[in-house]
């Protein structure tokens, strides 16, 4: 019984342990949970700061990026990169712009290396990853890829390689359109130029009217020796011909500065035929006009377009001493009229060619060559475009084509 | 009886020019004065009422062709003037010259393509030229 009463005494059941312990345990309990709470509390707190922290580093990160969007997107300056290999990879407004294309999928395809137009020396130079600078100029009409611009631009690019632990990953390409600069470089140089010939004409004009008066005078003695009078002859033409180089070289610096009014283009043909008809019927050449009836009136300037055919006409019909055929063709061709003119004489060789629009040469004897040089300037001035293709033996066509 | 001959003044600073211009048109029977600048031409043109045509340089050191011109006015001299000049920049000498000239000619020029000139101005049936530039 003791046992019992006291084991029972003693008993302690679980329960009234526990309930014996209640008020100490809850408090524990209580405190626990205050602890947790408090650690959950303080996690949960720098959750919400670790949160906040991260909306703000992302709000931050893309303010960042729209700023470098931004950057790139309204750079006045044409960006691009490209892999390693030099395609590209993106391109901003400014670059589409400089080669007057609408979107990026025209040039996507394109390579740096290979359609820009980069020397091979200036290739080794980017791929060895130094800091290439180089000029280009542009035929809008001859790109590989569609353009909206016509003509000639010139863009200036720097190409800077972009590292990843030391090795070149791809590279920076920047785009400079540098095409007014240039307009502007060139009417200076002719301004430059301009000054320069005026002045020189006065000084050279003079001496050159000394010569030319004193073997004139000196041909009035009629009891002459015909060889000397030859060689008068000769003194009196050569200053006449270097009196219209000086001419001709003020005129071709003059070219930019003249005004432009609505040009004719059959009107002007059929007056310079005219004055050449005389010429052709002696030099047995026949003369065939084709134009088709809607050609339009382009801006330009009708003494120049005039001296243009005179020139191309005239080198034509040198071209074939024996007679034959130049046949004039005209036609609308992408916002441009298009005037072909064809002769049947010899050709020109590839070498004479690449040449003929170099200012000073010539396969003529009497010649000053400025002739073609003159017709390219006017008719570059004027938006347009001239060149021969020639086939020796066969003849050779000179192709004009001017906008409208 | 010779007829009268026409007298011409010859003025330019380049003395061969004048040289070649005086002999060849006294060869042309002709009679002809000479200036090498304008102050001198002028004195002659005050003096001398009986010239009947003025070959003029346009570039002259001192007085220059346009003020010349502007000067024969002053003076009340109406002969016809021939400009002979070297230079090809006369935009400026044409603004401030128009008018005051018969014709103008760019040297070199043929001696026989102006005398064509000297004797078209003063023939008496030629009613007041218009200026061109050759």
């Amino acid at each position: 019984m003791k046992k019992g009463k006291s084991s029972k005494g003693r008993r302690v059941s679980p329960k009234g342990r526990s309930r014996s312990s209640t008020s100490k345990g809850t408090k524990n309990k209580a405190k626990r949970e205050i602890l947790l709470l408090k650690e959950t509390d303080s996690i949960l707190k720098t959750l919400i700061d670790k949160e906040k922290e991260i909306i703000q580093t992302e709000d931050a990160l893309v303010e960042s990026m729209k700023r470098f969007r931004d950057l790139f997107e309204q750079s006045p300056i044409g960006v691009s990169i490209t892999s390693v290999k030099g395609e590209l990879l993106v391109v901003n407004k400014a670059f589409l712009e400089t080669f007057g294309i609408d979107s990026f999928s025209k040039v996507s395809k394109q390579n740096l290396f290979k359609d820009f137009g980069a020397s091979a020396k200036d290739i080794k130079k980017i791929q060895e990853g130094k800091v290439v600078q180089y000029e280009k100029e542009y035929d809008f009409d001859n790109l590989v890829f569609d353009s909206d611009k016509e003509g000639v631009g010139y863009a200036l690019f720097t190409i800077s390689p972009l590292f990843r632990d030391e090795n070149i990953i791809g590279y920076l390409v920047q785009i400079q359109d540098i095409t007014q600069r240039k307009k502007v470089e060139e009417a200076q140089r002719l301004a430059h130029l301009g000054r320069l010939l005026s002045d020189m004409a006065h000084e050279v004009n003079n001496p050159l009217m000394v010569i030319s008066g004193r073997a004139e005078l000196a041909l009035l003695d009629e009891k002459l020796d015909p060889k000397v009078r030859d060689s008068l002859g000769v003194i009196l033409d050569q200053c006449f011909m270097a009196k219209d180089i000086i001419q001709r070289l003020l005129k071709y610096s003059r070219i930019g500065k003249i005004q432009k009014n609505p040009v004719d283009i059959e009107a002007t043909l059929e007056l310079i035929s005219n004055i050449l008809q005389h010429h052709f019927k002696m030099s047995n050449i026949e003369l065939k006009i084709d134009l088709k009836t809607d050609l339009p009136q382009i801006m330009g300037n009708e003494k120049q377009i005039q001296e243009v055919f005179m020139n191309i006409l005239r080198n034509a019909s040198d071209a074939m001493p024996d007679g034959g055929l130049i046949a004039i063709r005209g036609y609308r061709e992408k916002g441009h009229v298009r005037i072909e003119i064809t002769d049947t004489g010899e050709g020109i060789p590839e070498k004479v060619l690449e040449r003929i629009f170099e200012p000073f040469f010539t396969t003529k004897q009497q010649g000053t060559g400025l002739g073609l040089a003159v017709c390219h300037t006017i008719i570059q001035e004027h938006g347009g475009d001239l060149f021969y293709e020639s086939t020796e033996g066969e003849g050779t066509k000179a192709v004009i084509m001017i906008p409208f | 009886m010779a007829k009268k001959k026409k007298k011409i003044l010859i003025i330019d600073d380049e003395a061969h020019i004048v040289d070649i211009l005086e002999t060849y048109l006294k060869v042309h029977e002709f009679s002809v004065k000479t200036a090498y600048e304008g102050r001198k031409a002028l004195s002659i043109l005050k003096k001398d009422k009986s010239i009947d045509l003025i070959i003029l340089d346009e570039k002259m050191p001192g007085m220059g062709g346009s003020v010349f011109l502007k000067e024969l006015k002053k003076i009340k001299v109406n002969s016809p003037v021939i400009i002979l000049t070297g230079s090809l920049n006369l935009s400026q000498f044409d603004r401030s010259s128009k008018g005051l000239y018969e014709k103008m000619l760019i040297k070199p020029v043929r001696l026989s393509e102006l005398l064509k000139v000297v004797n078209r101005v003063l023939s008496p049936r030629k009613a007041k030229g218009i200026k061109k530039t050759v």
